[in-house]
């Protein structure tokens, strides 16, 4: 899945280590889930979505979820 | 999300005391063994003494590191928050989930016990090595699922 956070916190001069500390999970975590290799349960993306101050679908592009 | 952390820090706490606790037991065990019941060890095949012997020594060492570890966590607070992140991550937990953590280390365990307790020595042999591949192949699931998710 692809996803707006590296492009976000580099927006927000934000590491990854600073965002899983943020979002109560592992920076090896936030690396996956910006690579696509790992797609992030709701809750989580809800924390990310939160600390971005964006709703999800302005994080995550779930277009290939739409029919 | 401060009452988990408090909590993480009592669980990690009685962690640490139980490792230290179990470590010193086998060093007494150790004890025991080559000074006090060393004569009554002859019913006891050479090689399941001697994997007793190495077994031990692994799980002690080990739990002495877990033990120092958690001590060492507590004391800082940021290397606290990480530890409990790692904890109850849940990418961490799905990887171990897949790896068949922790049913693959009780049956391991299991295994070794039976091994440890059967009296043919080719029926213990093969139990042993059957719980060592066991554990062999959901570590290489687990660096591996680390690796592509």
């Amino acid at each position: 899945m692809k996803t707006k956070i590296k492009e976000l916190r580099k927006l927000k001069k934000m590491s990854q280590e600073e965002l899983a500390l943020a979002v109560s999970t592992t920076r090896q975590t936030i690396t996956s889930i910006e690579t696509g290799k790992y797609i992030a349960s709701l809750p989580l993306a809800y924390k990310i979505a939160k600390c971005f101050g964006l709703s999800i679908e302005e994080v995550f592009d779930l277009s290939e979820y739409d029919e | 999300m401060q009452n988990s952390i408090e909590k993480f820090k009592k669980e990690l706490r009685s962690r640490g005391i139980i490792c230290a606790v179990l470590c010193l037991l086998i060093i007494a065990a150790f004890i025991l063994k080559a000074f006090i019941i060393k004569d009554s060890l002859g019913e006891i095949a050479p090689f399941k003494l001697g994997f007793l012997t190495g077994l031990g020594s692994v799980i002690a060492l080990s739990l002495a590191l877990m033990s120092i570890s958690s001590f060492r966590t507590l004391k800082n607070e940021k290397k606290l928050r990480l530890a409990f992140n790692a904890e109850n991550d849940e990418r961490c937990a799905a990887i171990r989930a897949k790896s068949g953590n922790p049913i693959i280390i009780y049956t391991s365990e299991l295994m070794i016990i039976a091994g440890l307790l059967v009296k043919s020595p080719d029926a213990s042999k093969a139990l042993i090595i059957a719980a060592a591949c066991q554990l062999l192949v959901s570590v290489v699931i687990k660096c591996v699922l680390n690796k592509i998710m």
